[in-house]
């Protein structure tokens, strides 16, 4: 996301949750909160999310446009590296360029995976092949499509509208995947909490 | 954007949240999964069955399309450094980051994949996704112990194989591992904490095949990967993968030479919308287009990262940097050391010293601490600790990485283990 993007997309997605003292928030707070009303000052999160920003743009501006500028050169460099045929090598390579600005470019990527509500389009080509299994169970394409649909709206017809913030407390399980993908048809933040910890002192320990 | 609504909690679970009274605010509920029977003490608090929802009528077909900027996912990072913090992505950021992951691990339909460690963090969360968007096959491994593994891999046949260190050890060490256990695997990747020499040694001589190291965190998904297709650089985390660009940048925000510690700096279209509700948080991080990892790393000439640890829990001792990591490796050698975890103490001579914690492997001869710190020096030299401590069991954080915060709490109440001073 651009700065931009990124004021724009806390506008709108705004307000957020403030801690009920006034303190700091730890997980137990937080997830707390995330569960019951929240209080919310949207003009404040706004405010300070500019200033935030701006402060922090104008700190590094110098610093960036040198890594830039200096990051043309060796970031040619890298990409000119041999491919070699060998998987693993542990000797150090016999080509030694210096690298005097250290800004490294993966390949580039054009697109974005499948929107979220669709991810599963290329598996459902085969719909009755196995998409999931574990050792208890196994779901194919059609069927993780179809229960993932049919939670999508048995959660809205709970009362939850798009936006809302469901959370977990699962285990990993088959139906942890159909809770996802659920979610993400109907339009709901997945949530996960934390499943490996007793939640009572893990997630509700005051401060 | 009201309050969030709902929890799905598996029954299991239904003490915990019954006396954290969290059910009781809940505006649509708790959501009971498992159909086992929900205690009496909390019946009443428990409105929904998962199962029976399953039953509902489909969502219809018109539903309106969401926002793609809309947040899509919260992830509380376990905090390793500082309160825990909420992540949050976006149903853009998300598709970037399971694009990525697919690029990077070579994943297709023709592909099984096996993801070791909860869904409930960024991991396995974002391998099954991504595996699922590819059109291949995710094996839901329901714990990461061996008894759950083993079988998965010889049923089902993965290609590839995420796990976290601590527990691909464990399972690389079972007296119950058979040779061809690991032969359907084109990929093993281990990653979220150091991978030790041991680990990638026992791995390489039993699978046939290098463990794949790679790097990444909540805020951005996966960042760097050993080519699966080579080379591959045996302790390296890899270059980064496509999609993603990383800068090492000194104290001074400048870049640094190859071969240098510096900072990791991240740029990604997958880079979260920012930390809930926590606009200074996401300020000390978000740089621009950029990300502040806060992990040091030292570049080498081929573009290749060398993780050097935390920021914040680099030691210095004597005015030098040391990385526990570097150190936790060496004990690793040791062939009596399981797990070791290594933490800087306060010291008024030196500044800190470095202490590590071990466990022993099961009828291993017990060393003492003496041989441990000798071993060490042969290795690492000055940055051999000056204290080893004994434990049974290593703590382990929530994601299953060595619990370096709890270590140093423990190394903070107990400055002087042998009570010498």
């Amino acid at each position: 996301m651009t700065p931009g993007e990124s004021e724009k997309f806390w506008r709108e997605h705004g307000p957020l949750m403030q801690p009920p003292d006034g303190e700091g928030v730890t997980i137990d707070e937080v997830a707390g909160d995330l569960c019951f009303g929240l209080r919310v000052d949207e003009e404040t999160l706004a405010e300070d999310l500019a200033r935030a920003s701006k402060a922090a743009t104008a700190a590094v501006e110098p610093a960036i446009r040198d890594l830039e500028a200096e990051g043309s050169s060796s970031r040619q460099r890298v990409r000119d590296r041999p491919s070699s045929a060998q998987r693993l090598t542990q000797d150090p390579p016999t080509r030694s360029p210096t690298i005097s600005a250290m800004l490294i470019d993966g390949a580039p990527l054009d697109h974005p995976a499948e929107a979220l509500d669709d991810l599963l389009r290329v598996g459902l080509e085969a719909p009755d092949d196995l998409a999931l299994v574990s050792a208890d169970r196994s779901l194919t394409w059609g069927e993780l499509e179809g229960e993932s649909t049919r939670l999508a709206g048995g959660y809205l017809g709970l009362g939850l509208e798009p936006g809302d913030r469901v959370a977990s407390l699962m285990p990993n399980r088959i139906d942890l995947v159909v809770h996802y993908l659920a979610c993400f048809k109907a339009g709901l933040i997945v949530t996960p909490l934390n499943s490996a910890t007793p939640f009572a002192r893990s997630t509700m320990r005051s401060r | 954007m009201s309050g969030a609504k709902a929890l799905v909690a598996h029954v299991e679970r239904a003490e915990d949240v019954a006396a954290s009274q969290l059910a009781s605010g809940l505006e649509c509920g708790v959501i009971a999964y498992g159909a086992g029977e929900v205690p009496d003490s909390v019946e009443g608090e428990w409105d929904q069955s998962f199962e029976a929802l399953l039953d509902s009528d489909p969502l219809p077909a018109d539903q309106p399309a969401a926002d793609p900027s809309a947040p899509a996912a919260i992830f509380f990072t376990s905090g390793s450094t500082g309160p825990a913090k909420g992540v949050t992505h976006t149903r853009e950021t998300l598709r970037w980051m399971i694009a990525s992951a697919v690029a990077a691990f070579e994943l297709d339909a023709g592909d099984v994949f096996l993801p070791g460690s909860s869904m409930s963090h960024i991991g396995s969360f974002l391998w099954t996704l991504s595996m699922l968007s590819a059109g291949g096959r995710v094996v839901v491994a329901r714990s990461t112990d061996s008894h759950e593994l083993l079988p998965l891999l010889r049923e089902h046949q993965p290609t590839v194989l995420a796990m976290i260190p601590a527990a691909l050890s464990a399972l690389v060490r079972d007296h119950d591992l058979q040779p061809g256990d690991f032969a359907s695997l084109r990929i093993c990747r281990a990653g979220a904490d150091k991978v030790s020499t041991e680990l990638l040694t026992e791995f390489a001589a039993v699978a046939g095949f290098p463990i794949v190291e790679g790097y990444g965190m909540t805020e951005v998904g996966l960042a760097t990967l050993n080519p699966p297709s080579g080379p591959i650089k045996q302790g390296s985390i890899g270059p980064p993968i496509c999609g993603f660009s990383i800068a090492v940048r000194g104290e001074d925000g400048e870049p640094v030479e190859a071969g240098s510690v510096g900072r990791i700096w991240i740029r990604s279209r997958s880079r979260m919308a920012g930390y809930w509700d926590a606009p200074e948080a996401t300020g000390e991080v978000v740089r621009e287009e950029w990300l502040d990892s806060g992990d040091l790393a030292r570049p080498d000439e081929d573009g290749y990262l060398w993780f050097f640890g935390r920021k914040k829990q680099v030691i210095v001792h004597d005015g030098s940097n040391v990385s526990p990591l570097e150190v936790e490796g060496a004990l690793g050698e040791h062939p009596a050391v399981e797990l070791a975890g290594v933490v800087g103490v306060h010291d008024t001579v030196h500044g800190e010293n470095v202490r590590a914690y071990v466990t022993l492997r099961e009828g291993a001869e017990r060393p003492s601490s003496a041989d441990l710190i000798v071993f060490c020096r042969e290795r690492i030299g000055y940055k051999a600790p000056e204290e080893i401590v004994f434990l049974d069991e290593m703590p382990l954080n929530p994601t299953g990485k060595i619990d370096r915060v709890g270590l140093k709490r423990m190394a903070e109440d107990h400055l002087h283990p042998h009570g010498l001073d």
